[in-house]
């Protein structure tokens, strides 16, 4: 556990609280006001839909509806949309899962990602409380329903593919949370939380983070919300020997960071602007990773040729992997190889470790990791996507440098660089780019 | 009657400049006149809760429909049916007795109209009508609010003579909520006044 001297903005506080106590649970944030919500609508038979940008602690308010009606922790049944490979596929599963569910909170990610029949199908299970396929009339078991939504219901309706009477059944009282951005005195709180945890988890004695390194978090951006802030703090453990985590270990630049910065803005004005601009710019993960990719494939044509090829492959799998909790045969479906491959390939990842945790590659090691959490099945194989970005990226920049060096960060022969930029090339001729985000937000 | 168009928008808009023809004003109406009226998302599930919160019949599992129809025998299935279950809005003087009813099931301090229009409009549109009750029923928070009540008591050496406990104390809840206090670091040495105003308007007054 941190020691109490040691938590961030404790010295701030007016009231006097301890400061272990204040870290007990995540519940030390409260989302401005989410998690309340979520605890009020426990108590009530509601559709619940949560809705926020990736990362943001969806499936964490999902639980609290759940534990709050009094359900176990064995009861709660994450139903993920993005893995139904086609209508019949969301149709049956959902099906099973609602024989099922007595007294369980069903929850649903990303539903707007299923065919439109299945969605349909859904709201009108959910809204008329009845299973709806021939025979009797019967009652759906009691249970919750819960949808978690990367955005608000009027936009992923209008576009992105989320069925109208879905939409409704879940419109009732939805759950917005906020981006780190909006309230950023919660990053330290959460940042202290899970380096506790993680550090606890490793056997590892922290005295938590350097001043620099609040100072950058404070200044931080966070697009990945809380996934980011866990994402970096598991990185600077992994990198750092001592027991303090700095700016850097967390890859983190203060002063990059701040010369960024909008200039603050004073308290009325901000009450003055109402409601925070829907048009901000929010990448996706993907968007983030093609700009991380650059900047590491400008790093290695300019400084020290990296296999960034290899690399790329390597986080990949270690990213699907993370999603299926290990589980080798859901990662070969998802990346559409073979079981055998994937073992053939972990003990080469494994020796690349170290290489990896070069400081260019960390950002885009971070993003692919995200985009892989949040991304429906791909329609095509991953690796094809990612490398043509790669490869893309080689030669926009590099196109003066000679093939030997551009083989090199693809990590790939010769030969087998001009077979694929070939390739490249012809699918540009065709006017059928790599699609740009994959299906993910 | 039709404005003067010599005076200024109240709006204070940019549209000084060409004052419109009624002409104009028709063709913008036609432009902009929807055939049938928008879907109202959300609106069974905002009257089922509504239903639950009155617990005036039975959950959704058993049969709210026919608990429901048997309040009102004029009630048609088919109607209540879309009412609770397809987004179809009731005729108005339907919706409000309904929700008349169902208000005065609850406990006092709940505004009829405000939940009519909330099941039609829901949040952000129309601020919940158990916004603040959600805040309020939270244990954690009451305790900070105890905390800066003792707080600025003490600071602005206000005696007990010179409040009611219970509305400072709700006064204190509601600053917290409006200010987005959840936690005891939220607070900061800025909120000391204003929560000393609202909380004791008679101090400052």
């Amino acid at each position: 556990m941190i020691p109490a001297s040691s938590v961030a903005s404790d010295s701030d506080s007016l009231i006097d609280v301890d400061a272990d106590a204040a870290l007990d649970g995540y519940v030390v944030d409260n989302m401005e006001g989410a998690v309340d919500q979520a605890a009020f609508l426990a108590r009530v038979d509601l559709p619940v839909a949560v809705i926020g940008a990736r990362g943001t602690g969806k499936m964490y308010l999902a639980r609290v509806v759940h534990s709050e009606s009094g359900g176990s922790s064995d009861n709660i049944v994450s139903v993920d949309c993005r893995e139904f490979r086609n209508k019949l596929d969301a149709i049956t599963s959902i099906a099973r899962e609602l024989e099922a569910a007595e007294g369980k909170t069903l929850v649903f990610k990303s539903p707007h990602l299923m065919h439109a029949d299945a969605q349909l199908k859904l709201a009108r299970q959910i809204s008329s409380r009845t299973f709806i396929d021939a025979g009797p009339q019967r009652y759906l078991p009691r249970a919750r329903f819960v949808a978690l939504f990367p955005d608000t219901l009027e936009h992923l309706s209008a576009d992105y593919g989320l069925h109208e009477k879905l939409a409704s059944v879940f419109a009732g009282y939805p759950i917005y949370v906020p981006p780190m951005r909006e309230r950023k005195r919660a990053v330290l709180r959460w940042a202290n939380k899970i380096l506790s945890q993680e550090a606890k988890a490793g056997g590892r004695v922290m005295q938590g983070f350097s001043p620099d390194a609040e100072a950058a978090m404070l200044a931080h951006e966070w697009r990945g919300n809380i996934t980011e802030i866990r994402q970096r703090v598991l990185g600077a453990l992994d990198r750092s020997t001592g027991d303090w985590l700095t700016a850097v270990d967390l890859g983190l630049f203060f002063e990059e960071a701040v010369g960024s910065r909008a200039p603050e803005e004073s308290f009325l004005e901000l009450m003055d602007k109402g409601a925070p601009d829907s048009t901000t710019y929010n990448p996706s993960a993907i968007a983030e990773f093609d700009q991380a990719l650059g900047v590491a494939v400008h790093d290695s044509l300019a400084v020290t040729p990296n296999p960034l090829g290899d690399w790329l492959d390597d986080e990949l799998l270690l990213a699907v992997l993370a999603r299926y909790q290990q589980d080798v045969r859901k990662a070969a479906d998802f990346l559409q190889t073979s079981t055998r491959n994937i073992n053939r390939w972990l003990p080469k990842i494994a020796a690349r470790t170290e290489e990896r945790r070069h400081p260019a590659w960390r950002e885009p090691a971070r993003l692919v990791a995200e985009w892989v959490r949040e991304a429906p099945v791909p329609e095509s194989p991953p690796q094809e996507y990612l490398r043509a970005k790669l490869l893309a990226h080689i030669e926009q920049q590099g196109s003066e440098s000679n093939i030997k060096l551009r083989s090199q960060i693809m990590a790939v022969s010769i030969p087998t660089y001009q077979k694929r930029l070939k390739a490249l090339l012809t699918k540009s001729a065709d006017g059928n780019p790599a699609k740009d985000d994959s299906g993910a937000r | 009657m039709v404005p003067d168009k010599s005076t200024p928008s109240p709006l204070g808009d940019g549209n000084a400049s060409e004052p419109k023809s009624v002409q104009q004003y028709a063709d913008e109406y036609q432009r902009l006149c929807d055939v049938e009226l928008p879907p109202v998302l959300g609106f069974s599930a905002r009257l089922n809760m509504l239903w639950d919160l009155a617990d005036a019949a039975p959950s959704q599992f058993d049969g709210r429909v026919s608990g429901v129809m048997a309040i009102n025998p004029l009630w048609k299935e088919s109607d209540v049916r879309n009412w609770l279950q397809k987004d179809v809005l009731p005729p108005p003087l339907e919706l409000h007795n309904m929700v008349k009813f169902l208000v005065s099931q609850l406990p006092q301090g709940h505004n009829a109209r405000r939940w009519e229009a909330f099941l039609i409009y829901g949040a952000p549109t129309v601020a919940s009508p158990v916004d603040h009750l959600i805040y309020r029923e939270d244990q954690s928070r009451r305790n900070i609010a105890s905390l800066i009540f003792a707080q600025i008591t003490d600071k602005y050496e206000i005696p007990p003579s010179a409040y009611e406990a219970e509305e400072a104390f709700q006064r204190c809840l509601t600053l917290m909520h409006k200010f987005n206090i959840y936690e005891a670091r939220d607070f900061q040495p800025g909120h000391m006044e204003p929560f000393k105003n609202f909380m004791f308007p008679a101090e400052t007054g």
